[in-house]
């Protein structure tokens, strides 16, 4: 059992990252900057061991659990941020955006490691071993965390707008402000991270449906989880064709990425806990 | 200040023209090497003087006289060499200028030395600007040196100095953030846009109205990288005129209200009693905007823009007042950094100071190795007289022995001679020429001291 070990220390390997990161937004680009992208990378490649050696020891798909899935989450989030790093002189945005997305990542492996160690949520279950054999399984929970990570991104990106943009209009020019991506920026960022994960929420929920059909028969059943996916994907449908089709930014566009987002909780955590139904991730 | 402004303009030197005068300064006869650094707030000129005497040991080090400034008199009486040069470089100022000396030496000040290097180390990082971190001064600093030393007027000394100076300008901008932030107005409307628009480029600005402080912001934000400027003012002939500088267009002043739509940043500097763009008509304008932002500057006074016009989504409008409260944080930043740029300034002044001391053993190790030299030479020389009969392999045989003795001779000396000097143990230096009959520096002794 070389996982928990690993995802320890991948923890820790994170939380100076995210020191680093939260470090290299207010400092000039250099040695700070480059030694958070180092760590970043570094903590990238031990979530991906742990992750790995996690899906060996339990013989399926190491992040078939609710909590198992922060895991994949913190991944996606890592692998988006680093990936958007620009090759060549990177600026503060690029600062801003790590430090959000390594801090999500954070806390996201923080909760999963702590409640890994009690043991009932840990064990290995038949059942779910079986369901997640499912040949739709891997792709409905892949393309789905891997949504909810880049929305989770976009509504970093629509804080950061909002908080520019009330500090812009209350004239409080203050270290915060200069720090901060331009509104652009933060605008495109935005759309960016939605125009990859609406996609996939849209893979998510149909590879869910065939999961559905082949384990249970019915494609949809109107469980709490379906329907709260299906009022998500709609809020962002809102959103790309509010900013595509109509053209419409700024304001009014980062609120309803704000809105999406609160869906996504709902649908990813709120219906888990609290709404019983067939998504309730046994184990 | 101890210089007003009208005697500040009379000594200003324009920078093309440095030659005439550091031609004239070197013919004095002390100068070595000079540079002048000529601004609007400054004129200072920097100068190496070599005289070798036990009494002036800072003679050594280089001189600057700076005309405007505080009356920061040096704290010890300047040796006698340093007054000497102080003098030439007064006259030469003088007789360059056609003022008479008296006319205006009591406001100059003049520094040596530490007190000098540290001073051309202030100035170039910016601490000693009338506006603190302000960047132009380093690139005076730059210009000043390249025009010396395209005058021939610069030698290792000032060469050295120079460079590193410019170095502690670049480090007190990279690891301080004493250059940071707004200066002016169109500084700080530049910044602010930054924070709006990414990038800048590819933006239209609509200017209404031909004040001057508009079109300074306008100038600001186009040399940002804004590309197309619309200008729309009530005499359509000046917006014709204010759009050609800007490579623009002119609009009438009927059409401004259509233009807001289309206008990313709008800076208004009319003389108009009362607000000439409305609540109403922005509102109209950000329908056709959906969202996208606009930035409006009001550099008026009284203002251009209903204030209420700031109330609405997307909208950001700043006023002259708001501007200016931007420009006074960020100076208030800026005063923060002082302290560090001085510990570097410190840094780097102790370490040209180690490299100057160094710079004494220079001459008494080259007038060793010539006296030793000399001495070699005229023994080879009385040897083949002696001996004609030696072979070409025996002479060269001789000649190596004896220039290995002569090494070996001066290695030991020569590491306590850099050391002395490191040391600025002066006396021992003196006592080491003593002992071997050298005086290091001669020709270019100063034979008035």
């Amino acid at each position: 059992m070389y996982s928990p070990m690993l995802f320890l220390i991948a923890l820790v390997v994170y939380a100076v990252s995210v020191v680093l990161h939260v470090g290299s937004v207010t400092s000039k680009p250099g040695r700070i900057k480059r030694a958070a992208t180092v760590a970043g990378i570094g903590g990238l490649c031990l979530l991906t061991l742990a992750i790995v050696a996690h899906g060996i020891e339990q013989h399926r798909l190491p992040f078939g659990t609710m909590v198992e899935s922060l895991t994949f989450v913190a991944w996606t989030l890592t692998v988006i941020y680093l990936t958007m790093q620009p090759r060549r002189r990177p600026g503060s945005e690029s600062s801003a955006l790590g430090a959000f997305a390594s801090m999500l990542a954070l806390i996201a492996l923080g909760i999963y490691v702590s409640l890994s160690l009690s043991p009932e949520l840990n064990s290995s279950n038949a059942l779910l071993s079986q369901m997640l054999g499912n040949r739709w399984a891997a792709i409905h929970i892949v393309s789905s965390l891997a949504a909810y990570a880049s929305f989770a991104l976009a509504f970093g990106a629509a804080l950061g707008y909002m908080l520019q943009e009330k500090l812009l209009k209350a004239k409080r020019i203050t270290m915060l402000q200069r720090h901060l991506p331009s509104l652009d920026t933060l605008d495109g960022l935005a759309y960016k991270m939605v125009a990859f994960g609406f996609p996939m929420l849209t893979l998510g929920v149909i590879t869910g449906a065939l999961w559905a059909q082949t384990a249970w028969g019915k494609y949809w059943e109107w469980d709490p989880k379906e329907t709260s996916s299906l009022i998500t994907w709609l809020v962002y449908a809102a959103y790309l064709h509010v900013r595509m089709v109509q053209g419409w930014r700024g304001k009014w566009s980062n609120r309803l990425l704000a809105i999406g987002f609160l869906c996504v909780l709902i649908t990813y955590i709120g219906v888990t806990f609290f709404l019983p139904g067939r998504h309730s991730h046994a184990g | 200040m101890t210089a007003p402004v009208e005697l500040r303009e009379r000594l200003c030197m324009p920078e093309s023209d440095p030659k005439s005068f550091l031609d004239r300064l070197r013919h004095s006869g002390r100068v070595q090497e000079a540079v002048v650094l000529s601004t609007c707030n400054r004129t200072e000129v920097y100068a190496w003087t070599a005289v070798w005497s036990a009494e002036a040991e800072s003679a050594e080090l280089p001189l600057s006289d700076e005309e405007q400034s505080k009356a920061e008199a040096p704290q010890t009486p300047l040796p006698h060499s340093i007054r000497k040069a102080d003098h030439d470089i007064i006259q030469a100022i003088a007789d360059h200028r056609d003022l008479l000396r008296e006319s205006f030496e009591p406001h100059l000040y003049s520094l040596a030395g530490h007190k000098a290097v540290e001073h051309l180390f202030r100035v170039a990082s910016g601490v000693d600007s009338m506006i603190l971190g302000e960047a132009q001064v380093l690139g005076q600093v730059k210009s000043a040196y390249a025009a010396a030393s395209e005058a021939g007027a610069t030698g290792p000394v000032l060469n050295t100095l120079f460079q590193r100076a410019i170095a502690v300008g670049k480090r007190a901008r990279t690891e301080t953030d004493i250059g940071r932030g707004a200066f002016s107005v169109g500084y700080a409307a530049v910044q602010l846009a930054r924070s709006i628009f990414d990038p800048l480029k590819g933006r239209t600005v609509l200017i209404v109205g031909a004040g001057k402080m508009g079109e300074l912001t306008a100038t600001h934000l186009s040399s940002a990288g804004v590309t197309s400027v619309l200008v729309a003012n009530r005499t359509y002939e000046r917006a014709v005129d204010l759009a050609q500088r800007f490579g623009g267009s002119a609009l009438r002043f009927e059409e401004m209200p259509a233009a807001l739509g289309r206008s990313d940043i709008i800076i208004t500097s009319t003389g108009a009693g009362k607000p000439i763009i409305t609540r109403e008509m922005v509102s109209q304008a950000m329908h056709v905007r959906r969202g996208r932002p606009v930035f409006f500057i009001d550099v008026a006074v009284p203002r251009d823009v209903e204030p209420e016009v700031g109330a609405l989504d997307d909208v950001f409008l700043y006023n002259i007042d708001d501007l200016e409260a931007v420009i006074a944080a960020d100076a208030e930043e800026r005063d923060a950094e002082i302290a560090k740029v001085e510990a570097i300034v410190r840094e780097e002044v102790e370490k040209s100071m180690e490299w100057f001391r160094t710079l004494d053993a220079v001459p008494v190790i080259t007038a060793l190795r010539e006296k030793f030299e000399e001495i070699r030479q005229s023994e080879l020389e009385k040897l083949r007289a002696r001996l004609p009969n030696l072979s070409e392999e025996e002479l060269d045989a001789v000649n190596q022995t004896t220039r290995s003795i002569v090494n070996k001779i001066c290695h030991q000396p020569m590491i306590r001679i850099k050391e002395y000097a490191a040391d600025d143990a002066s006396t021992r230096l003196d006592t080491i020429c003593d002992a071997f009959g050298i005086c290091p520096g001669e020709k270019e002794a100063d034979r008035d001291v």
